[in-house]
């Protein structure tokens, strides 16, 4: 009896004692002040080695601590890119702080950090205690590279350094837009790339499907995790931006789980739109993923019936909005529009006739709009409002507010 | 071992808050987001443009656009739901999936994010999840509203002369709105202050988003302008749906000459349990009330 009394007194206090340790810098922490951030940079300035930058930094002292961390990161190329503070307090001349520390290198990969340090200002601020941890963002950037198997083959991949393998990739790879899809088949490396730094025991794995984002194929392969960076390389053949599209599915193994990274297409983000207005009678001419004439009128006669403002240029709005359209909406929405106003657009049959543009007309006329009788985003946003009239701006139903600006007192960090 | 915990508590935190958190992007700054598909409501298909704004119409209690029309189940979610009051607009939107559903050509999904606003500049944001049939008109089929609380608040601040302000205690005005006018129109202007010996006030801040049951809005009164401490002790607070009003009372000299130091009024924030472990409490408003001159 007195043992389970023992028992749940130590759990209590156990439990006390962590829930203390999880809410006091929560509660205590004051992560604007300044001394806060120079810590930070400090700290991430060291860990790089940018030493001309730690010693910019006047307040802090560039003391045993610091110095001893150089090592910390063995790239020379990473450079700090920013820190978040967690937590900071500070009593009696001495504190601590934790928080999480980026630096990027020039091919744009980043390693997290999370640092927690303990702190003590005298004439400057000087760091006693610095335990360094990484940490791992569970949504990793990627990149992929379609290298014609000529230029560099699997082979010549395996047993490459990450950052010699990304170089290699990046030199002998096919740009992603603006390139005439292949006449035939042909053999390529596909290479993918995490460019976050991931635990030691994630891997990576890549899947040709013929299903955007789905994990089974025929063809995937396992790739390498060297030191956190992973990358993976799938040997491949087919016809870039031309036949059946295939997908190269990204995965991390994660424990037990299988996570989606990321999954790119052999097909261009043009080719896919010209496709898309091929299928709906958009007439883009060829689809082979070159940006033509007809191409870009037919993308501008699209948007017009959108009534989305109209560039000629392909993007992943326009392609999703394409997808998911088999006729235009926009104008029965401006025919039932008209119509409920008391303007005579004709049948509602989604066709831009005639009669739905001189009913355009009018209401344009009947607002003082410029009268040109056509669709656009403007003139379906005047018509939502008109055939729903809005009350008066109000705070309350029914109450009449002022805000009184003239009266606030000014707010010294502006607005939030 | 207590780093090693710490760290692994921390990490998983982030998980679970990273996904699609654009409070985390912010404070993250590399870490990647889903797409968005549009980022206003001018940029989206317009149908999807017409049902997200048909929404937030029916949240704010206005009639629909036209051509929309929505189901009996979709308009009780909408006209019940707690979170808006009658008079908030749709101030931005932005989408983040649209997609054909179903065999039919014109069932669709659209989800997103709205954000509302009132005539005093209450904020309140929401993300929704409509399917809907185009068609000569739209049909609204099923809606998902969930509350979103992932911005720090606007805060506005009011320093009434406590003779003005006859606040009984448990006795404060019924809403946000109604409290929102009797002091402003009680308010001093800080143009019109007339340096002179100190008085009583009373000090007014509005946090002006909808914040999280859970999350916290306090007041401190402080000789610095930095950092969140302050004395706390007489400030009271009343929230109204989620609406915070702060008050604390205190004897100054307004822009007084002679002072050599300052009084500074903070307004802070802590987010709710909606952040995960990140409940960082944040300055929202620094009001300099006896300023040097």
């Amino acid at each position: 009896m007195k043992t389970d009394f023992r028992n749940h007194l130590h759990f209590a206090l156990v439990v006390c004692l962590i829930a203390f340790w999880l809410a006091a810098p929560a509660l205590a922490s004051d992560v604007n002040d300044p001394r806060a951030r120079q810590l930070a940079l400090a700290i991430g300035y060291a860990m790089s080695g940018q030493q001309d930058c730690l010693s910019a930094i006047e307040e802090v002292e560039t003391g045993a601590v610091l110095q001893r961390i150089d090592e910390k990161l063995a790239d020379p190329d990473f450079y700090l890119a920013g820190a978040y503070i967690h937590s900071f307090t500070n009593t009696n001349a001495k504190g601590c702080l934790s928080g999480l520390i980026y630096h990027r290198d020039g091919l744009s990969r980043i390693i997290l950090t999370g640092f927690k340090a303990a702190f003590r200002e005298d004439a400057r601020l000087a760091i006693t205690r610095l335990d360094l941890s990484p940490t791992y963002t569970p949504t990793p950037r990627t990149s992929l590279y379609f290298v014609p198997a000529e230029k560099a083959s699997a082979d010549s991949f395996r047993g490459l350094a990450f950052k010699k393998a990304l170089l290699k990739a990046n030199r002998h790879a096919i740009p992603s837009e603006g390139r005439r899809g292949d006449s035939r088949p042909r053999a390529y490396t596909v290479v993918a790339f995490m460019m976050d730094r991931q635990p030691p025991d994630v891997q990576m794995e890549i899947v040709q499907s013929t299903i955007s984002g789905s994990a089974s194929g025929a063809r995937r392969h396992h790739g390498q995790n060297q030191d956190g960076w992973c990358y993976t390389i799938l040997p491949a053949t087919f016809a870039y931006s031309q036949g059946e599209e295939n997908f190269f599915n990204i995965f991390l193994h994660v424990n037990k789980n299988l996570w989606l990274a990321n999954t790119y297409s052999t097909h261009s983000l043009l080719m896919r739109t010209q496709q898309a207005l091929a299928q709906r009678g958009y007439d883009p001419g060829p689809v082979d993923g070159q940006m033509g004439a007809q191409t870009r009128r037919a993308i501008e006669r699209f948007q017009k019936q959108q009534g989305l403002p109209m560039d000629g240029q392909p993007s992943l709005a326009l392609l999703a909005l394409l997808r998911a359209t088999d006729w235009p909406p926009a104008v029965p929405l401006v025919q039932t529009s008209l119509t409920m106003l008391g303007y005579d657009p004709g049948p509602i049959d989604g066709q831009m006739g005639r009669q739905t543009a001189g009913a355009i007309r009018a209401y344009q006329n009947a607002c003082g709009m410029s009268a040109d009788g056509k669709l656009s985003a403007g003139l379906l946003c005047h018509l939502a409002e008109a055939a729903g009239p809005l009350p008066a701006m109000t705070g309350g139903q029914g109450l009449r507010v002022k805000r009184f600006t003239a009266k606030m007192w000014p707010n010294m960090l502006g607005t939030p | 071992m207590i780093t090693k915990q710490f760290w692994a508590i921390l990490t998983i935190a982030m998980i679970a808050m990273l996904p699609g958190c654009s409070a985390t992007r912010q404070m993250m700054g590399v870490v990647a987001s889903p797409e968005l598909v549009a980022e206003s409501l001018e940029t989206m298909p317009p149908d999807a443009a017409v049902v997200a704004r048909a929404i937030g119409n029916r949240l704010g209690g206005d009639a629909l656009p036209a051509a929309v029309r929505l189901e009996p189940a979709v308009d009780r979610v909408l006209n019940t739901y707690p979170g808006i009051e009658p008079g908030f607009r749709v101030r931005s939107a932005n989408l983040c999936q649209y997609t054909k559903t179903g065999t039919g050509s014109a069932a669709r999904r659209a989800a997103g994010r709205l954000e509302l606003q009132d005539g005093l500049g209450r904020t309140a944001a929401v993300t929704f999840e409509a399917d809907y049939d185009t068609g000569p008109r739209t049909v609204v089929k099923k809606v998902r509203i969930t509350p979103l609380f992932d911005t720090p608040p606007e805060a506005i601040c009011f320093v009434v002369p406590a003779q003005a302000a006859r606040l009984d205690k448990g006795n404060l005005p019924r809403s946000f709105a109604a409290f929102y006018q009797y002091m402003g129109e009680r308010a001093l202007s800080p143009q019109a202050v007339v340096p002179g010996g100190a008085s009583d006030y009373v000090m007014a801040v509005f946090f002006l988003n909808r914040m999280s049951p859970s999350a916290k809005a306090s007041l401190a009164v402080s000789s610095t302008p930095a950092g969140i401490q302050g004395y706390a002790k007489d400030s009271r607070y009343a929230d109204y749906n989620g609406w915070r009003v702060g008050l604390v009372a205190g004897r100054l000299a307004l822009k007084n000459p002679q002072s050599t130091s300052s009084v500074y009024l903070k307004a802070v924030y802590t987010p709710g349990k909606e952040a995960g472990f990140f409940k960082i409490a944040k300055l929202v408003g620094v009001y300099a009330l006896a300023q040097r001159e």
